[in-house]
Parts: C-alpha cells; structure tokens; sequence
C-alpha cells in the first residue's frame, strides 16, 4: 500500500474541510470546517452561520441553492431527473446513502464526500479502481453545475461577505486543481 | 483502467456489467475502507433494473386536504422513494380518476426547493432576515421554557394563542388544537375567515348546515348556481350538472360577475353584489302568489311560516326588488315560476355570498325560497351550501385533557371553529377567545394577560388576514412567535422560529370533504424530506420537553406515529357510514357514504325540530326572527372590489409553484371596458388600485365579464410578487357567524377601492 | 387506424389541468407545455413561447366570434397529422408515425436537435428544449396506452371534454370528414392534422345590468 505524501493530505484536507462546510448542521460545526481552512478572517460563529444560511440554506430562498437540480434540471425543484443519475452513481461507486430520500443525493455536502471518499481510495490507500468513476463524476457532472452555482453565489458574496467569498473561492480553486490534475498511476 | 465517458456510461446503464463492476468492487476490498463521512460502503450489491409501466412504481393512496370542495382522492407513483406523478383515484366516482390543475402540480410542489427544510431561528429579530439553523431540541425547549415561564408569570397559559386553520384539512390536523388544549386554557383565533355567517344561516333554519350528495344533481330538473363558480372552484362537480343539462334541467348563474360556470349555463343573470337576499325574497312572493309553493310540506315540516308570508305581503315590492337587484321583473317571474315547476330542483349557494355584511341574511332568505318550492329533503334537491356530516371521527388527537391545576378564562364560552372543540364539562374556566377575522387588533388588544407567544400552524396569516399593516405591530409586539408551515411565506418572515411541516405525502392522515360523501385514507408515500416533520410529531416533541422540564405540564402523548394516531380517529360510526369494517379497507381505493337524504324524515336540529322561517335564534342574536332584507354595506370608495379564489391557487398555496407560473405567470385587476375607458385604462396597463388600506400596483384586463362599477382581483400569493389582494381588505363583519362558529365573518366583498393607471 | 384527440370545447372548463396532468407525467422543463389550453379570442392565441416561430402561420384564420375574456378554451397539444411534417423532415426518424395508431411519436434518445421538426410544425406541437439541444413533443402516452391506460389528459379532464377517437372508425365519420370542425385554425393545411374540435357557445339567454 502507498504512503500519502503530505501534499495529497492536504488536497483530502481541503477536500473535507469544504465538505465539512458543506454538511455543517449548526454554527459550530460549521465554525469548526471554516477555521481548519486557515482563513484569517475573524468572524463569529453566529455571523457565519447567518451569512452562510442567506447563501445557501434559507428558510427564504437562498442566493444560491446547493442542489445539482437547480442548476441542471429546473431552478426550483430538487429530487429531479439530475439528482437520480447521481444517485445511480453512488450505487455504481458502491456507496450506500443513510439520508436517501431524505437530503437530496446531489446536495453538494453529498457530492463532495462521495468525491472525497473516492479520492481518499486512491490516494490513502492506494485503490485506484474507482479513478474511473470519480474522474467521470467530476467532469461529466459536478463541472457541469459547481461552476454555475460558484458563479452565482459570487457575484453577490464579493461586496457582501468576506467570508462567504472565502469559501467560493476555495471551492473554486479545488475544482481548478482537481480537474486539471491527472489521476494518479497505478 | 483509464477515464472513458463512455465506458462509464454504459456501466451506469447497463445493469449486468455494473453488477459485475461491483463484485469486483466488493472482491478487491474497496468496499470496507472507506473513511467517516455522510456515504458508506454499500455491500449488498443491488442493481435496480429499469421498467416502465405502471408495474414498476409502488402505489400509494393520498388525498389532497386543501380547503376545497372536491378533497380529491389521490394515487400517488413512487419510485425509488420519489414522488414520480400522481393520479386522482379511479374509485371515486366523484374524482374519477383526475385532479385538478393545483392537484397535478404536487410532485414539484413537495420537491420545491423552496419548502422550509430545517427547524430555524431567526437572530436579529422579526423581519431581520438573519437566521440561525437549531436542532429540533432547541426549538422545543425555547418553546417550552417561554410557556412554562409564561404561566409561572401570568398564573395562566391565556398568554399563548393558536392561530390555525384551513391550510391541511387533514383529520389528524386537529392535533395542533389539541396539542393547545394539552398545555391548559390559551387564547385562540376562533371562527372562520370563510364560511361562518352560511353555517349560522342554515344552522337557524335547518339546525345544520348539511346538503345532499353532489352526485344526485345529475337528476336535478332545474339547478341554480347561486353566487357559485364550480367551473373554476369544484370543477368535478360540474360533470353532474352537465349531466342534468344534457337530460333537459336548466342551469341558471347568478352572480355579479360572469363567471366560468356562467359561461357554461343555460341562463346568466347579473345581479347588483349583496342584493341576492332580496331576490330570493321576491321570487318566494312570487310563486306563493302563483300557488306554486309546497303547503303540504309547509305545514308539516315549518315553523313560522305565516309570520313569513305576512312579511313578504307586507314588505316585499315586486318593483323594487326588480330596481334594487337590477333584473326585469318579468325574468324575475320566469326564472322563479319555472324553478317551483320543476321537480325536482335545487339551489347551490356560493361561499362569496355570505361574505357581504348582510351575508348570513342573504343564506337564508335563498333557503327560505328552496323550502317555499318544496325541494328541501328531496333528491336531488335541496339548498345546498355544505356539509360536516361525514366528519363523525373521534378527533383523537384534539380531545386532550387539561393539565391538572389549569387556569383559564371565565368570560362566556360558545363553540368555536368548524369541529366542536374539546371541552371540559367540570371546569368553570374557558380558553380565551379571539376574533379570528380580526386577528390584528385583537392580538394588539388583548389584555390580562397580553398574548406573548403566537403558534401559527395551517396558515399563512399575512396572506389570509385582513388589516395588514395592524398585523406587522400585532406580530412585533409578541415575545415569540412559532410558525410551522411548508413554504417560506411573508407569515414566516414576521416569526421568531419556523418548524419546516411535512407534506400529505410524508404523513399518514385521513380525509373527508364539506361537500362531497367520499372518505380516503392519506398514507404515507415517502420519507420525509430534510427535517421536516408532520404536526403531529411537532406536538409530541412539545409535550416531551415540557414534561421534561416540569412534569405533568402537558397532556399531549409524547412520542406519535402519524399511523397510530390516523387510525384513532375512526369509531363504529364511520365504520357504519361508510360501510366498512377496517379502516384498511381504504387501501383499495376510498368509499363512499351510504346514501342518504338530508332532512327526507322532516327532522331538523332546530328548536322546534321543522325548519324555522321563524327562528328566535335568530331574533336573540341577530335581531330578526325572519329571513328578511338587510341592505349591504354603504360603498366608501368608487369602485366595489370582489376578489374570489382563483383556479390556479387554494389561497396562498400553488401559484407560489413554477410549474403554475407557466399556466398562470402573473395577476391582473379586472375592469369593466366602460370604468376603464373613463380612467383612460387599456389593456395591459399598470394600474395602482388603492383605497383606505393600502395600495396594490397590477396589470390591468377589461372584460364585462366583470359589471360596471366594480373590480375584481383575485386572491393568490406569488412566490416573486408582492401582490397581495388583503392589503385592500378592512376587517367589517359579516352579518353572522358568531352562533355557531365563534365570531363573525368578514365581509370582505364589501370593499371599495379606486384606481388609477400608473 | 388513426387515433386522434377530439376536443369538446363547449364544456371545457379551461382549466388546465389536462396541460398540468401532461406535466406531471413527464415533468417538462419550466416554460415548455406539451399540451396547453388556449383561450378563444385572446391575443396570446397566436403565440407559444416555447417555439422557434413567434407566431403559429396556421391559427391566423383564429376565430374571430365575439368571446368574453377567459370563458371559452381549446386545448391543443400535437395534432399526431395523418401526413405529419415533423416525420417528413426529421433527419435521424426521431419522429415516427406508427402505422398501427397513427400517433405521431418522438424518441428523444434519437434525437440530435437540429430543430427541423421545431420549425416545419405548423402547429408548434415540436417544442425546443434549450437546455437539452433537444425536441420535444406529446406523443399521445404511448407508453401508458400500450400498458392498457388512457393518456395523462384525458384521464385527468374532469369533465371528459377530451377524447380519443379513431378517425378511421365509421362510428367517427361526422368528425373525420369536416376537417377540422368547428375552428379554422388549420383549414387546408398539409399536413392533415387529426384534433376535431368541438365549438363553444355563449349561453342562449344571457342578462347584464344595464349600464349606469
């Protein structure tokens, strides 16, 4: 089995801190996923959480809703056309998912743990089985809408938060880097 | 291996090679090492293979328990565990296989993005736009502790009112009173913003408010649509009057505007709004004059006709009632002599009807007529408004013991609301209650002690209630205010929590109409979405924190099963009624009452037991024995507004959808061609439409469907549009509606506006 | 045989839930209508948004009756043409004509978008997805007929004003040889559109207030 170098660590890293983010369910978890991005920003937890709700939680219609649907299928609905073929994705990766049916499968906090578990495979432990499939994922699918919904939530978060910038930014420069990266070999 | 799309894709399709892509997954260990996170390893390898047809979904069966007269009976297709369509029940002959257009657009309705998904507080006060996710144990215990430390404050739990109405129907919904009832006497919005001054009209008469089947009217020989708009608002009744029509009935509209189903009738008569009371009354001279009236049923079945009569002969001018309702005299006779030939022949009265400030005068003056005819306890007859007669459930969840020590109100008591409300025989105290219709200033005022925490749960208050500016001041003064509901709407905005409330989809329930004889069982179809959890469950959470915190403080179960509950609500008598022996007969399909006609034995829950042309009821409460002519409310602006429901939304649900907005995008104000001309309005035009209240900015249409002198908006909330049409809206009563239902109705097609093009 | 919707619109009700039904079948993109109800006598007569015409060259013989403003209604989705335009054109045969139906179907897993079908529909029955690059259009639920159910529409109208009929059949011959009855909107037109419509009336005996 392969070592992991440090600089793959960091990629998981940054990979899960986002996920973390992601699938935050309160201020402290989400305090917590924000902090280990090393931003220097200083700002409350409950500021966090209000900003990062006015973004992409609600309970009024968020700036940018983290669902594929939205941004594939139709700008309202979630549950739809787009979030079944990634849930046969999962099935085809072999993942199980306790919230089936309960948090749509294309919410981004899920999108971005199965990209993550499919990458720890290869670099933690070397499986370069699944390559295949996560690289699929990642250019025949979360290209196609994580660019659209970055974009959308920029626009508003550059002269409204810093902190909700900070996080685009960093999702954006990981889509940079993974897609241009080529897998590792075998 | 390296990347291919293809290769991938024709594993994704293809069942076969991805079964054996996974065994190879599962041969190399993969599947055991994966890290923490939301996915895990799946290792029981299923591969769904695809079929289509109606085979490959799982069926369940649902109903739509919006405040409707056709309370369709829904099949619900689910594949995977999603909602994929849905059909009405072919069982029903009522439904018969359709909904209707709101009923269709379900699937997105429970997958919008835009419901309500977590449990939220919101941090920099009512309004502010800042929220916090908490978990449902916090929401519960803030709740709680405020409740608690209000009746350690107060000495009593009058400081928590419960605004709740029609938004689900559901059987089980009356859980939410009881879980009110669970924590001792509160203050609640009693009455009903929708029917009330009807229900007292026909409870005087009839002592009920009950009508026949609706299916029956296919045999009707005549049928007048009284103020009704079944084209637009129970379009599956109207098969039954085509059906008459075809068979040679005559269907006659009356109404101000020409509705839908007027366009469909054999006869259209525009009538001045709020002068139909005085109709009926000319037309009832009429055929008695004609010695068409029905003496042999009169005499053995009423009450109080002679003072009637006297009154007619003394008061009622044929002349007048020609020159006060705005239609000839001759078409007056005619349409009144050919109903009382006709065997037999009914009248539909409309809900807008009543909502005039001489509403409940004009129910019965129109079911004075039909009795007059003779069609009252007849097939196919009858004078038909709505009914609560296969509402016979235990309201289980309702009927919940005070806590022991409760301390409540001792001013008078009166049943409240739509269903009887649990009350406790041995106590002296009352809950406390609020005019529901005129919810704004009766939160404001009320006093020992103020109401502090607000439970809003089925309604979108901001949408529905009247004197909208008074609701924000109502709102801001409370210390808490929880609103349950399924869509961020502007009642959500103005709240302190908001409990994100499943779908009918997502919970068991039961559900009957006030219109038709069907009962259909409501099953849970899919899991519930995010965190959202019925009313049901709410209360049960409620309660368990509660006691928690101080035992004995809340009688509500504390753990539910929406199942469990669902089925304690049926008793022998429903079983009875409907002809079955289990509740779970309802799987096959829903079933319909056992045929009766109402008041065919001459039995009426009246005092005297006949039908009461004179009521002293009637005379102790509202100052008049007999139905008599009461004049409508004086204009105070130039213009008479009429905002009826609009097809495209139940209140403020549906048009709030995409899918509706492509149907229906926008909403108009419609003008009479002549008012529009003399305020140089055109088609298309943006018009302000503005009054005492507020003011409304909308696009304008002319038609004469709409009379000179009045105009008529519908009632709707837009997902991206701030109209509102309540922002007209004083809160005037209505006539009646206090005897039966708790406090008045609102009279609120007696608005007046003006406008202006923009 | 050759099936074919026939219209009632005298007790049509206008009120959309057979386009609704259609929607909750196949779930169609925002702002695309399979089926859609127009209204008689309203400008928007001539315009489907979801097409790449701006206005339908068929319907300008639209009726030009004196009808009240959302009153009177005519639900169209394709007509499923004996001599069907979108099946001449399609270059891929996307575009089918059963020769046992006579429904005119779409298969979008065929389909490479290049809008022929879009443009030759006199009737704006082909209705361009943007985002798919596709066509997309009724065919007549195929799929649920085959599995022994009606279509979407005609199960869900609550009054049976829409019907499927087979023009063929003897038992149809009044509606099959005026074509199309009632309503002008597609007099001579090539393609043999199958939808028969039946025209709606004012009630015989109508009152208004007299004016002021």
């Amino acid at each position: 089995m392969q070592t992991i170098q440090p600089q793959d660590r960091s990629r998981l890293d940054e990979l899960k801190h986002l996920r973390d983010i992601f699938n935050a369910q309160n201020s402290k978890e989400l305090k917590i996923a924000f902090g280990a991005l090393h931003s220097c920003l200083e700002i409350s937890e409950e500021d966090l959480e209000v900003q990062f709700n006015r973004y992409f939680v609600g309970p009024m219609e968020p700036i940018a809703d983290p669902f594929a649907s939205i941004y594939i299928d139709d700008p309202d609905v979630v549950m739809s056309k787009s979030t079944l073929h990634v849930r046969e994705l999962y099935e085809t990766m072999g993942f199980t998912n306790p919230l089936k049916n309960i948090i749509p499968d294309d919410h981004l906090g899920v999108e971005l743990d199965a990209y993550y578990q499919l990458l720890y495979l290869e670099e933690a432990k070397g499986i370069t089985y699944l390559s295949d499939l996560r690289h699929y994922f990642l250019h025949e699918h979360l290209s196609l809408w994580v660019p659209r919904f970055i974009a959308r939530a920029l626009e508003h978060s550059e002269h409204d938060s810093k902190a909700m910038t900070f996080i685009l930014l960093q999702l954006k420069s990981l889509l940079i880097r993974e897609t241009t990266t080529q897998g590792v070999t075998a | 291996m390296s990347y291919s799309k293809e290769n991938v894709e024709s594993i994704v399709n293809n069942g076969l090679s991805r079964r054996s892509f996974l065994k190879g997954l599962a041969a190399s260990g993969v599947l055991s090492s994966f890290p923490g996170g939301i996915l895990q390893a799946n290792e029981d390898l299923n591969t769904k293979i695809p079929y289509l047809g109606e085979k490959s979904y799982k069926t369940f069966r649902n109903a739509c328990p919006r405040n409707c007269y056709d309370t369709c009976s829904i099949k619900t297709y689910v594949k995977d565990g999603v909602m994929q369509f849905i059909e009405g029940a072919t069982e029903s002959t009522y439904t018969r296989g359709g909904c209707c257009v709101k009923g269709n657009s379900y699937v997105k309705r429970v997958y919008s993005a835009r419901r309500l998904k977590f449990p939220m507080m919101q941090v920099g006060g009512k309004g502010s736009g800042n929220w916090k996710r908490i978990s449902w144990d916090q929401a519960m215990d803030i709740i709680a502790k405020k409740l608690l430390e209000m009746k350690k404050e107060d000495g009593t739990l009058l400081g928590a009112a419960l605004t709740k109405y029609s938004g689900n129907f559901g059987i089980t919904h009356y859980g939410i009173e009881g879980m009110f009832n669970s924590i001792g006497y509160t203050t609640r919005l009693a009455g009903t913003p929708c029917w009330p001054a009807g229900i007292d009209a026909q409870n005087l008469d009839m002592g009920d408010m009950w009508c026949n089947d609706p299916e029956e009217m296919k045999d009707s020989k005549f049928i007048i649509l009284w103020g009704v708009n079944p084209a637009s608002n129970s379009i599956h009744s109207m098969k039954y009057i085509y059906e008459a029509k075809k068979k040679g009935a005559k269907v006659v509209v009356i109404d101000p505007v020409f509705t839908e189903a007027a366009s469909k009738a054999s006869q259209y008569i525009q009538i001045k709004a709020g002068t139909d009371g005085l109709l009926a009354l000319g037309m009832a001279k009429i055929i008695i004059d004609a010695n068409l009236h029905d003496q042999k049923w009169l005499d053995a079945n009423s009450k109080g006709y002679k003072e009637y009569k006297a009154y007619l002969d003394k008061e009622i001018k044929l002349d007048n009632v020609s020159k006060i309702t705005g239609i000839p005299l001759a078409m007056i006779k005619e349409l009144a002599l050919s109903f009382a030939k006709a065997k037999p022949a009914t009248i539909w009265m409309g809900y807008g009807m009543q909502r005039h400030t001489n509403g409940g005068s004009m129910i019965r003056a129109i079911d004075a007529f039909v009795a007059v005819s003779g069609n009252i306890g007849k097939y196919a007859g009858g004078a038909r408004y709505g009914h609560l007669n296969t509402w016979g459930f235990n309201y289980a969840a309702l009927s919940m013991p005070k806590p022991e020590g409760s301390v409540g109100y001792t001013g008078p008591e009166g049943a409240k609301g739509d269903v009887a409300q649990g009350k406790d025989a041995k106590s002296n105290y009352t809950d406390r209650f609020l005019n529901i219709n005129k919810t704004a200033r009766e939160l404001i005022n009320a006093k020992e002690p103020k109401v502090r925490l607000l439970w809003v749960a089925c309604k979108n208050v901001f949408a529905q209630d009247f004197d909208r500016n008074q609701l924000i001041r109502a709102f801001q003064q409370l210390d808490l205010v929880v609103v349950a509901d399924q869509f961020f709407n502007e009642t959500a905005k103005w709240a302190d929590i908001v409990l994100p409330v499943a779908t009918q989809f997502e919970e068991y329930d039961v559900n009957v109409s006030y219109w038709h004889y069907w009962l259909t069982l409501n099953e849970q179809a899919i899991k519930p979405l995010f965190e959202v959890k019925s009313d049901l469950e709410i209360a049960a959470m409620l309660s368990k924190r509660m006691n928690q915190l101080q035992a004995g403080s809340c009688t509500f179960p504390q753990s539910v099963d929406t199942k469990a509950m669902m089925v304690k609500e049926f008793n022998p008598g429903i079983y009875e009624q409907f002809g079955i022996k289990s509740w779970e007969e309802l799987k096959n399909g829903p079933v319909k009452a056992k045929a009766v006609i109402p008041y065919a034995d001459g039995k009426f829950k009246t005092p005297s037991g006949k039908f009461e042309f004179y009521s002293d009821k009637a005379l102790e409460l509202f100052g008049s024995a007999l139905p008599t002519y009461l004049e409508v409310r004086k204009p105070y602006d130039k213009f008479r507004m009429t905002s009826p429901h609009s097809r495209w939304s139940l209140h403020s649900q549906f048009q709030n959808l995409e899918w509706m907005e492509d149907v229906h995008p926008e909403p108009y104000v419609y003008i009479n061609p002549d008012d529009a001309e003399a305020k140089m309005v055109k088609e298309g035009d943006t018009v302000a439409v503005f009054n005492k209240q507020g003011l409304l900015r909308v696009k304008a249409k002319l038609t004469d469907n709409v009379q000179a002198g009045t105009v008529l908006m519908y009632e709707q909330w837009y997902n991206n549009n701030i109209y509102n049409v309540n922002e007209l809206i004083d809160d005037t009563s209505s006539d009646m509606g206090a005897f039966k239902t708790g406090a008045p109705g609102v009279a609120l097609h007696d608005t007046f506006v003006n406008f202006r093009k923009l | 045989m050759q099936k074919a919707f026939l219209v009632d619109g005298s007790i049509c009700l206008g009120c959309n839930t057979c386009a609704m039904a259609c929607k909750n079948q196949y779930h169609q993109d925002k702002g695309i209508l399979w089926r859609k109800v127009r209204e008689i006598g309203a400008e928007e007569y001539h315009i489907d948004n979801n097409n790449i015409l701006p206005t339908l060259v068929s319907y300008q013989k639209a009726p030009t009756a004196e009808m009240p403003m959302e009153r009177f209604y005519f639900s169209l989705a394709c007509n499923h043409c004996e001599n069907p335009a979108c099946v001449a054109i399609c270059p891929v045969g996307a575009h089918t004509k059963d020769p046992e139906t006579g429904i005119c179907k779409h298969d979008q897993t065929i389909c490479i978008g290049c809008g022929g079908c879009v443009k030759a529909c006199p009737f704006g029955a082909s209705k361009f997805n943007e985002k798919m690059g596709q066509a997309e259009k009724c065919s007549m639920c195929w799929e649920r007929q085959a599995d022994g159910k009606t279509t979407a529409c005609v199960q869900s109208c609550p009054v049976g004003a829409i019907a499927i009929i087979d023009l063929h059949d003897p038992k149809y011959k009044e509606y099959a040889n005026a074509s199309p009855i009632g309503i002008d909107y597609a007099i001579n037109a090539e393609t043999k559109p199958t939808t028969r419509f039946i025209h709606p009336s004012m009630p015989k005996e109508v009152y208004r207030l007299p004016k002021g």
